[in-house]
Protein backbone atom coordinates (compact mmCIF):
# COMPACT_ATOMS: atom_id res chain seq x y z
CA UNK A 1 0.00 0.00 0.00
CA UNK A 2 1.25 3.51 -1.18
CA UNK A 3 -0.70 6.52 -0.20
CA UNK A 4 1.60 8.45 -0.66
CA UNK A 5 -0.39 11.73 -2.55
CA UNK A 6 -0.15 12.89 -6.22
CA UNK A 7 0.78 16.63 -7.00
CA UNK A 8 -2.59 16.24 -8.56
CA UNK A 9 -4.42 15.20 -4.94
CA UNK A 10 -2.38 17.61 -3.37
CA UNK A 11 -4.00 20.13 -5.47
CA UNK A 12 -7.29 19.11 -5.33
CA UNK A 13 -7.05 18.52 -1.15
CA UNK A 14 -5.77 22.37 -0.78
CA UNK A 15 -8.26 23.35 -3.51
CA UNK A 16 -11.10 21.56 -1.40
CA UNK A 17 -9.81 22.97 1.95
CA UNK A 18 -10.19 26.40 0.67
CA UNK A 19 -13.53 26.11 -1.05
CA UNK A 20 -14.80 24.47 2.34
CA UNK A 21 -13.65 27.42 4.09
CA UNK A 22 -14.71 30.21 1.78
CA UNK A 23 -18.40 28.74 0.79
CA UNK A 24 -19.94 26.42 3.30
CA UNK A 25 -19.85 27.81 7.07
CA UNK A 26 -21.92 31.11 6.74
CA UNK A 27 -24.27 31.47 8.96
CA UNK A 28 -23.60 27.54 10.59
CA UNK A 29 -24.19 28.83 14.37
CA UNK A 30 -27.40 29.73 13.73
CA UNK A 31 -28.88 26.78 11.18
CA UNK A 32 -27.18 24.79 13.50
CA UNK A 33 -29.68 25.97 16.43
CA UNK A 34 -32.61 26.11 14.37
CA UNK A 35 -31.82 22.62 12.75
CA UNK A 36 -31.92 23.91 8.98
CA UNK A 37 -30.37 22.07 6.13
CA UNK A 38 -28.65 24.73 3.65
CA UNK A 39 -29.75 23.99 -0.31
CA UNK A 40 -27.13 27.01 -0.87
CA UNK A 41 -23.96 24.83 0.56
CA UNK A 42 -25.58 21.77 -1.23
CA UNK A 43 -25.76 23.12 -4.68
CA UNK A 44 -22.20 24.83 -3.95
CA UNK A 45 -20.83 21.53 -3.28
CA UNK A 46 -22.53 19.93 -6.38
CA UNK A 47 -20.70 22.99 -8.22
CA UNK A 48 -17.58 22.01 -6.75
CA UNK A 49 -17.86 18.96 -7.85
CA UNK A 50 -18.52 16.95 -4.41
CA UNK A 51 -21.66 14.64 -5.01
CA UNK A 52 -20.23 13.21 -8.44
CA UNK A 53 -16.93 12.48 -7.65
CA UNK A 54 -17.17 9.24 -7.18
CA UNK A 55 -19.64 8.28 -9.92
CA UNK A 56 -17.94 7.30 -13.50
CA UNK A 57 -17.34 9.61 -15.63
CA UNK A 58 -19.49 8.13 -18.35
CA UNK A 59 -22.25 8.99 -16.13
CA UNK A 60 -21.76 12.00 -15.31
CA UNK A 61 -19.45 11.94 -12.47
CA UNK A 62 -15.44 13.05 -11.93
CA UNK A 63 -14.79 9.54 -12.06
CA UNK A 64 -12.55 9.80 -9.06
CA UNK A 65 -10.96 6.41 -7.68
CA UNK A 66 -12.18 5.72 -3.85
CA UNK A 67 -8.64 7.48 -2.46
CA UNK A 68 -8.77 10.53 -3.82
CA UNK A 69 -12.58 10.84 -3.25
CA UNK A 70 -11.91 9.78 0.42
CA UNK A 71 -8.99 12.79 0.57
CA UNK A 72 -11.35 15.23 -0.74
CA UNK A 73 -14.23 13.94 2.05
CA UNK A 74 -11.45 14.68 4.33
CA UNK A 75 -10.59 18.06 3.25
CA UNK A 76 -14.17 18.98 3.51
CA UNK A 77 -14.19 17.75 6.88
CA UNK A 78 -11.00 20.11 7.37
CA UNK A 79 -12.13 23.16 5.90
CA UNK A 80 -16.09 23.00 6.96
CA UNK A 81 -17.04 22.80 10.38
CA UNK A 82 -20.84 21.93 9.14
CA UNK A 83 -20.52 18.05 9.68
CA UNK A 84 -24.57 17.86 9.28
CA UNK A 85 -24.29 19.04 5.90
CA UNK A 86 -21.17 16.65 5.23
CA UNK A 87 -23.29 13.81 6.38
CA UNK A 88 -26.50 14.71 4.47
CA UNK A 89 -23.92 14.73 1.24
CA UNK A 90 -22.36 11.13 2.51
CA UNK A 91 -25.57 9.66 2.97
CA UNK A 92 -26.62 10.44 -0.86
CA UNK A 93 -23.20 9.12 -2.48
CA UNK A 94 -22.69 5.97 -0.71
CA UNK A 95 -26.70 4.96 0.30
CA UNK A 96 -28.67 6.15 -3.37
CA UNK A 97 -25.27 7.36 -5.79
CA UNK A 98 -23.48 4.46 -5.91
CA UNK A 99 -26.47 1.97 -5.76
CA UNK A 100 -27.62 3.42 -8.61
CA UNK A 101 -24.07 3.50 -10.26
CA UNK A 102 -23.70 -0.46 -9.42
CA UNK A 103 -26.97 -1.51 -9.78
CA UNK A 104 -28.91 1.02 -11.91
CA UNK A 105 -30.46 0.55 -15.55
CA UNK A 106 -28.75 2.78 -17.58
CA UNK A 107 -32.61 3.65 -17.54
CA UNK A 108 -32.19 4.84 -13.69
CA UNK A 109 -29.11 6.47 -14.09
CA UNK A 110 -30.06 8.05 -17.12
CA UNK A 111 -33.12 9.44 -14.82
CA UNK A 112 -31.52 10.53 -11.30
CA UNK A 113 -27.75 10.49 -11.58
CA UNK A 114 -27.44 13.96 -13.51
CA UNK A 115 -29.79 15.80 -10.99
CA UNK A 116 -28.20 14.42 -7.89
CA UNK A 117 -24.76 14.87 -9.22
CA UNK A 118 -25.74 18.95 -10.10
CA UNK A 119 -26.96 19.37 -6.84
CA UNK A 120 -30.33 19.59 -8.50
CA UNK A 121 -32.40 16.65 -6.66
CA UNK A 122 -31.28 15.07 -2.82
CA UNK A 123 -31.46 11.53 -1.93
CA UNK A 124 -30.73 9.01 0.22
CA UNK A 125 -31.78 5.45 0.77
CA UNK A 126 -34.79 4.05 3.69
CA UNK A 127 -33.78 0.88 5.60
CA UNK A 128 -34.45 1.66 9.44
CA UNK A 129 -37.67 0.84 10.90
CA UNK A 130 -39.27 1.35 14.38
CA UNK A 131 -38.56 -2.17 15.28
CA UNK A 132 -35.44 -2.82 12.70
CA UNK A 133 -32.46 -1.12 13.44
CA UNK A 134 -29.59 -3.25 13.69
CA UNK A 135 -31.18 -6.36 12.19
CA UNK A 136 -31.81 -4.41 9.34
CA UNK A 137 -33.29 -7.66 7.11
CA UNK A 138 -35.85 -8.17 10.14
CA UNK A 139 -37.83 -5.34 8.78
CA UNK A 140 -41.88 -5.50 8.71
CA UNK A 141 -41.82 -2.82 5.53
CA UNK A 142 -43.78 -5.14 3.09
CA UNK A 143 -44.01 -4.94 -0.83
CA UNK A 144 -46.33 -6.77 -3.41
CA UNK A 145 -46.74 -6.91 -6.53
CA UNK A 146 -49.49 -6.02 -8.79
CA UNK A 147 -49.43 -5.81 -12.42
CA UNK A 148 -46.44 -3.42 -13.91
CA UNK A 149 -46.12 -1.86 -10.43
CA UNK A 150 -44.88 -2.83 -6.88
CA UNK A 151 -47.57 -1.91 -3.83
CA UNK A 152 -45.21 -0.39 -0.21
CA UNK A 153 -46.41 -0.27 2.90
CA UNK A 154 -44.62 0.06 6.00
CA UNK A 155 -42.95 2.68 8.63
CA UNK A 156 -39.30 4.04 7.51
CA UNK A 157 -37.55 6.02 10.53
CA UNK A 158 -34.45 7.83 11.22
CA UNK A 159 -34.31 8.41 7.60
CA UNK A 160 -31.53 11.12 6.58
CA UNK A 161 -32.30 13.65 4.56
CA UNK A 162 -35.99 12.36 4.24
CA UNK A 163 -37.17 16.04 4.47
CA UNK A 164 -35.77 17.79 1.58
CA UNK A 165 -35.19 14.15 -0.53
CA UNK A 166 -36.42 14.07 -3.88
CA UNK A 167 -35.74 10.29 -4.07
CA UNK A 168 -35.32 7.48 -2.50
CA UNK A 169 -33.74 4.22 -2.34
CA UNK A 170 -36.77 2.40 -0.18
CA UNK A 171 -36.10 -1.22 1.11
CA UNK A 172 -39.05 -3.58 1.45
CA UNK A 173 -39.80 -7.56 2.07
CA UNK A 174 -41.31 -9.94 -0.47
CA UNK A 175 -43.75 -11.57 2.02
CA UNK A 176 -43.25 -15.51 2.24
CA UNK A 177 -39.71 -15.38 1.26
CA UNK A 178 -36.40 -16.34 3.29
CA UNK A 179 -35.11 -13.24 5.24
CA UNK A 180 -32.04 -13.08 3.15
CA UNK A 181 -33.94 -13.40 -0.34
CA UNK A 182 -36.96 -11.83 0.51
CA UNK A 183 -35.61 -7.89 0.14
CA UNK A 184 -35.73 -5.86 -2.80
CA UNK A 185 -35.10 -1.92 -3.31
CA UNK A 186 -37.28 0.48 -5.30
CA UNK A 187 -36.63 4.23 -6.28
CA UNK A 188 -39.54 6.35 -4.89
CA UNK A 189 -39.72 9.57 -5.68
CA UNK A 190 -41.23 12.28 -3.76
CA UNK A 191 -45.11 13.05 -4.47
CA UNK A 192 -45.22 9.41 -5.47
CA UNK A 193 -49.38 8.20 -4.32
CA UNK A 194 -48.73 6.47 -0.72
CA UNK A 195 -45.42 8.26 0.22
CA UNK A 196 -44.94 10.80 2.57
CA UNK A 197 -42.66 12.02 5.27
CA UNK A 198 -44.39 12.36 8.20
CA UNK A 199 -42.72 14.27 10.56
CA UNK A 200 -39.03 15.69 10.69
CA UNK A 201 -36.87 14.73 13.91
CA UNK A 202 -35.23 16.72 16.16
CA UNK A 203 -31.21 15.77 17.15
CA UNK A 204 -28.44 15.90 19.71
CA UNK A 205 -25.99 16.88 16.83
CA UNK A 206 -25.65 16.81 12.98
CA UNK A 207 -28.89 19.08 13.19
CA UNK A 208 -28.46 20.71 10.10
CA UNK A 209 -28.56 17.35 8.21
CA UNK A 210 -32.91 16.86 8.11
CA UNK A 211 -34.20 13.59 9.23
CA UNK A 212 -37.54 12.49 9.26
CA UNK A 213 -39.96 9.44 9.26
CA UNK A 214 -41.50 7.85 6.15
CA UNK A 215 -44.55 6.61 5.67
CA UNK A 216 -45.55 3.95 2.75
CA UNK A 217 -49.11 3.20 2.35
CA UNK A 218 -50.05 1.51 -0.42
CA UNK A 219 -47.29 3.23 -2.08
CA UNK A 220 -47.58 2.16 -5.79
CA UNK A 221 -44.16 1.60 -7.62
CA UNK A 222 -43.51 1.47 -11.03
CA UNK A 223 -41.96 -2.21 -12.19
CA UNK A 224 -39.48 -0.22 -13.41
CA UNK A 225 -38.40 1.54 -10.28
CA UNK A 226 -36.81 -1.97 -8.74
CA UNK A 227 -32.80 -1.44 -8.43
CA UNK A 228 -31.64 -4.82 -9.06
CA UNK A 229 -33.68 -8.39 -8.82
CA UNK A 230 -36.02 -9.08 -7.38
CA UNK A 231 -34.19 -10.29 -3.46
CA UNK A 232 -31.42 -8.42 -4.42
CA UNK A 233 -31.87 -5.67 -1.41
CA UNK A 234 -29.08 -7.51 0.96
CA UNK A 235 -26.51 -7.25 -2.09
CA UNK A 236 -27.36 -3.72 -2.51
CA UNK A 237 -27.42 -2.89 0.89
CA UNK A 238 -24.34 -4.95 1.67
CA UNK A 239 -22.44 -3.15 -1.30
CA UNK A 240 -23.77 0.06 0.25
CA UNK A 241 -22.85 -0.29 3.44
CA UNK A 242 -19.39 -1.40 2.80
CA UNK A 243 -18.85 1.71 0.59
CA UNK A 244 -20.17 3.95 3.05
CA UNK A 245 -18.16 2.22 6.29
CA UNK A 246 -14.91 2.85 4.28
CA UNK A 247 -15.82 6.35 3.49
CA UNK A 248 -18.59 8.06 5.50
CA UNK A 249 -15.86 9.19 7.92
CA UNK A 250 -13.07 10.35 5.88
CA UNK A 251 -14.15 13.75 6.73
CA UNK A 252 -13.72 13.17 10.67
CA UNK A 253 -10.39 12.75 9.86
CA UNK A 254 -10.19 16.24 8.28
CA UNK A 255 -12.22 17.33 11.74
CA UNK A 256 -9.50 15.66 14.00
CA UNK A 257 -6.95 17.37 12.16
CA UNK A 258 -8.48 20.73 12.71
CA UNK A 259 -9.19 19.67 16.49
CA UNK A 260 -5.41 18.73 16.80
CA UNK A 261 -4.07 22.00 15.32
CA UNK A 262 -6.53 23.63 17.38
CA UNK A 263 -5.41 22.40 20.31
CA UNK A 264 -1.55 22.67 20.03
CA UNK A 265 -1.98 25.85 19.05
CA UNK A 266 -4.45 26.41 22.11
CA UNK A 267 -1.98 24.80 24.59
CA UNK A 268 1.15 26.77 23.31
CA UNK A 269 -0.68 30.26 23.81
CA UNK A 270 -2.99 29.85 27.28
CA UNK A 271 -0.84 30.66 29.57
CA UNK A 272 -1.18 29.23 33.60
CA UNK A 273 0.83 29.37 36.56
CA UNK A 274 3.51 31.43 34.14
CA UNK A 275 4.09 28.89 31.79
CA UNK A 276 2.01 27.64 27.98
CA UNK A 277 -0.29 24.97 29.84
CA UNK A 278 1.38 22.55 26.72
CA UNK A 279 4.41 22.50 28.98
CA UNK A 280 2.28 20.66 31.52
CA UNK A 281 2.48 16.51 30.84
CA UNK A 282 -1.59 16.52 31.63
CA UNK A 283 -2.13 18.43 28.86
CA UNK A 284 0.31 17.61 26.18
CA UNK A 285 -0.35 13.65 26.68
CA UNK A 286 -3.79 14.75 25.37
CA UNK A 287 -2.74 16.17 22.44
CA UNK A 288 -0.36 13.42 21.72
CA UNK A 289 -3.23 10.81 22.02
CA UNK A 290 -5.19 13.00 19.77
CA UNK A 291 -2.32 12.82 17.04
CA UNK A 292 -2.34 9.05 17.95
CA UNK A 293 -5.77 8.31 17.10
CA UNK A 294 -6.29 10.42 13.98
CA UNK A 295 -3.12 8.47 12.61
CA UNK A 296 -4.19 5.41 13.52
CA UNK A 297 -7.98 5.65 11.82
CA UNK A 298 -6.27 7.71 8.53
CA UNK A 299 -4.53 4.38 7.70
CA UNK A 300 -7.49 2.23 8.39
CA UNK A 301 -9.68 4.83 6.53
CA UNK A 302 -7.28 4.95 3.37
CA UNK A 303 -6.46 0.87 3.53
CA UNK A 304 -10.00 -0.03 3.11
CA UNK A 305 -10.39 2.52 0.26
CA UNK A 306 -6.98 1.27 -1.09
CA UNK A 307 -8.53 -2.41 -1.06
CA UNK A 308 -11.95 -1.38 -2.27
CA UNK A 309 -9.98 0.67 -5.04
CA UNK A 310 -8.47 -2.68 -6.03
CA UNK A 311 -11.50 -4.62 -6.33
CA UNK A 312 -10.72 -6.33 -3.12
CA UNK A 313 -13.77 -7.53 -0.27
CA UNK A 314 -13.21 -5.02 2.54
CA UNK A 315 -15.81 -5.93 4.84
CA UNK A 316 -13.75 -6.10 7.64
CA UNK A 317 -11.30 -3.37 6.99
CA UNK A 318 -14.38 -1.11 6.20
CA UNK A 319 -16.13 -2.25 10.08
CA UNK A 320 -12.60 -1.39 11.42
CA UNK A 321 -11.95 1.83 9.93
CA UNK A 322 -15.81 2.90 10.93
CA UNK A 323 -15.61 1.84 14.46
CA UNK A 324 -11.88 2.96 15.35
CA UNK A 325 -12.85 6.27 13.40
CA UNK A 326 -15.85 6.90 15.56
CA UNK A 327 -14.48 6.30 18.28
CA UNK A 328 -11.69 8.14 17.98
CA UNK A 329 -13.78 11.29 17.22
CA UNK A 330 -15.54 11.15 20.10
CA UNK A 331 -12.74 11.17 22.18
CA UNK A 332 -10.49 13.49 19.95
CA UNK A 333 -13.72 15.81 20.62
CA UNK A 334 -13.65 15.44 24.47
CA UNK A 335 -9.86 15.68 24.47
CA UNK A 336 -10.19 18.91 22.42
CA UNK A 337 -12.67 20.43 24.80
CA UNK A 338 -10.78 19.61 27.62
CA UNK A 339 -7.67 21.07 26.30
CA UNK A 340 -9.40 24.44 25.79
CA UNK A 341 -11.44 23.97 29.35
CA UNK A 342 -14.02 26.61 29.64
CA UNK A 343 -13.72 27.94 26.09
CA UNK A 344 -14.41 24.51 24.82
CA UNK A 345 -17.26 24.01 26.51
CA UNK A 346 -18.70 26.97 25.11
CA UNK A 347 -20.89 27.09 21.97
CA UNK A 348 -18.93 29.65 20.05
CA UNK A 349 -16.21 27.46 20.05
CA UNK A 350 -17.95 25.13 17.84
CA UNK A 351 -16.05 22.07 19.62
CA UNK A 352 -18.67 21.46 21.29
CA UNK A 353 -20.80 20.99 18.26
CA UNK A 354 -17.73 18.54 16.81
CA UNK A 355 -18.51 16.39 19.71
CA UNK A 356 -22.43 16.27 19.34
CA UNK A 357 -21.80 15.92 15.57
CA UNK A 358 -19.37 13.06 16.37
CA UNK A 359 -20.90 11.16 18.97
CA UNK A 360 -23.70 10.20 16.02
CA UNK A 361 -20.61 8.81 14.02
CA UNK A 362 -20.39 5.63 16.81
CA UNK A 363 -24.48 4.77 15.65
CA UNK A 364 -24.97 5.69 11.81
CA UNK A 365 -23.98 2.86 9.41
CA UNK A 366 -24.25 0.08 11.90
CA UNK A 367 -23.37 0.76 15.56
CA UNK A 368 -20.16 0.25 17.58
CA UNK A 369 -21.08 -2.94 18.92
CA UNK A 370 -22.20 -4.15 15.46
CA UNK A 371 -18.80 -3.53 13.95
CA UNK A 372 -17.56 -5.14 17.01
CA UNK A 373 -19.88 -8.23 15.69
CA UNK A 374 -18.88 -7.96 11.99
CA UNK A 375 -15.32 -7.81 13.25
CA UNK A 376 -15.47 -11.33 15.61
CA UNK A 377 -17.50 -12.94 12.64
CA UNK A 378 -14.74 -12.24 10.13
CA UNK A 379 -12.42 -13.63 12.85
CA UNK A 380 -14.40 -16.82 12.95
CA UNK A 381 -16.05 -16.65 16.06
CA UNK B 1 -15.85 -28.18 -5.16
CA UNK B 2 -18.73 -29.09 -3.46
CA UNK B 3 -17.05 -30.93 -1.06
CA UNK B 4 -14.79 -27.84 -0.53
CA UNK B 5 -17.78 -25.77 -0.14
CA UNK B 6 -19.95 -28.30 1.83
CA UNK B 7 -17.17 -28.49 4.17
CA UNK B 8 -16.60 -25.06 4.92
CA UNK B 9 -20.19 -24.56 5.44
CA UNK B 10 -20.59 -27.26 7.28
CA UNK B 11 -17.67 -25.95 9.72
CA UNK B 12 -17.68 -22.36 9.79
CA UNK B 13 -20.77 -21.40 9.23
CA UNK B 14 -23.90 -24.08 10.60
CA UNK B 15 -24.71 -23.15 13.99
CA UNK B 16 -27.00 -26.30 14.77
CA UNK B 17 -25.46 -29.40 14.66
CA UNK B 18 -29.07 -31.14 14.07
CA UNK B 19 -28.82 -29.51 10.49
CA UNK B 20 -25.56 -31.38 9.88
CA UNK B 21 -24.63 -33.78 7.78
CA UNK B 22 -25.82 -31.11 4.81
CA UNK B 23 -26.99 -32.17 1.63
CA UNK B 24 -25.85 -29.58 -1.23
CA UNK B 25 -28.99 -29.11 -2.18
CA UNK B 26 -30.21 -28.31 1.54
CA UNK B 27 -31.24 -24.62 0.98
CA UNK B 28 -29.33 -22.81 3.07
CA UNK B 29 -31.29 -19.73 2.70
CA UNK B 30 -34.85 -21.36 4.09
CA UNK B 31 -33.10 -23.11 6.89
CA UNK B 32 -31.40 -20.02 8.44
CA UNK B 33 -28.15 -21.29 7.68
CA UNK B 34 -26.87 -18.62 5.84
CA UNK B 35 -26.93 -15.29 7.41
CA UNK B 36 -25.99 -11.70 6.02
CA UNK B 37 -22.95 -12.04 7.82
CA UNK B 38 -22.01 -16.02 7.11
CA UNK B 39 -22.76 -14.97 3.64
CA UNK B 40 -19.99 -12.52 3.28
CA UNK B 41 -17.90 -14.84 5.26
CA UNK B 42 -18.39 -17.29 2.58
CA UNK B 43 -17.87 -15.12 -0.02
CA UNK B 44 -14.47 -13.87 1.80
CA UNK B 45 -13.62 -17.66 1.43
CA UNK B 46 -14.45 -18.73 -2.24
CA UNK B 47 -12.65 -15.36 -3.35
CA UNK B 48 -9.71 -16.49 -1.69
CA UNK B 49 -9.77 -20.65 -2.34
CA UNK B 50 -10.99 -20.40 -6.03
CA UNK B 51 -9.14 -17.37 -6.70
CA UNK B 52 -12.09 -15.69 -8.09
CA UNK B 53 -13.61 -11.82 -7.53
CA UNK B 54 -17.34 -12.08 -6.18
CA UNK B 55 -19.17 -8.59 -7.61
CA UNK B 56 -21.65 -7.35 -5.36
CA UNK B 57 -24.18 -7.90 -7.75
CA UNK B 58 -24.02 -11.39 -7.80
CA UNK B 59 -24.47 -11.83 -4.25
CA UNK B 60 -27.96 -12.82 -4.97
CA UNK B 61 -30.04 -15.48 -3.77
CA UNK B 62 -30.01 -17.76 -6.37
CA UNK B 63 -26.39 -17.81 -6.34
CA UNK B 64 -25.98 -18.57 -2.64
CA UNK B 65 -29.55 -21.06 -2.20
CA UNK B 66 -27.28 -23.98 -1.88
CA UNK B 67 -23.66 -25.55 -2.19
CA UNK B 68 -24.85 -27.26 -5.44
CA UNK B 69 -25.90 -23.05 -6.63
CA UNK B 70 -22.84 -21.83 -5.43
CA UNK B 71 -21.10 -24.31 -7.37
CA UNK B 72 -23.15 -23.61 -10.50
CA UNK B 73 -22.83 -19.92 -9.88
CA UNK B 74 -18.86 -20.21 -9.75
CA UNK B 75 -18.48 -22.67 -12.75
CA UNK B 76 -20.38 -19.76 -14.78
CA UNK B 77 -17.56 -17.20 -13.76
CA UNK B 78 -14.92 -19.97 -15.35
CA UNK B 79 -11.98 -18.60 -16.81
CA UNK B 80 -11.95 -16.17 -14.15
CA UNK B 81 -10.14 -18.48 -12.36
CA UNK B 82 -13.34 -20.13 -10.78
CA UNK B 83 -12.93 -23.84 -10.34
CA UNK B 84 -9.72 -24.32 -9.67
CA UNK B 85 -8.70 -25.05 -6.05
CA UNK B 86 -6.43 -22.35 -4.04
CA UNK B 87 -4.00 -23.07 -1.21
CA UNK B 88 -4.28 -26.26 0.39
CA UNK B 89 -7.01 -29.46 0.97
Amino acid sequence: MDFSLSAEQRELKAAAVDFARRELDSGLAEREQAGEFSPQAWRACAKFGIQGLPVPAELGGAGADILTTVLVMEALGYGCHDNGLIFSLNAQMWSLQMPLVKFGTPAQQQAYLPGLIAGDLVGVHAMTEPESGSDAFSMRTRVEREGDFYLLNGIKLYITNAPVADVMLVFAAHPGKPKMAAISAFLVEKGTPGFTVSRGMDKMGLRTSPMGEVVLDDCRVPAANRLGSEGAGMAIFNSSMTWERSCILASALGTMQRQLEASVAYARTRKQFGQSIGKFQAVSSKVADMYLRLEAARLLVYQAAWLGQQGKSALTEAAAAKLFTSEAWVASSLDAIQVHGAYGYMKESGIERDLRDAIASTIYSGTSEIQRVILARMLGL
Amino acid sequence: METVINDYISREVVQDAALLPLGNATSLLETGILDSLGLLRLVVFVQERFGVTVDDVDLIPEHFESVDSICAYLRSRDGEGAGRAVGHG
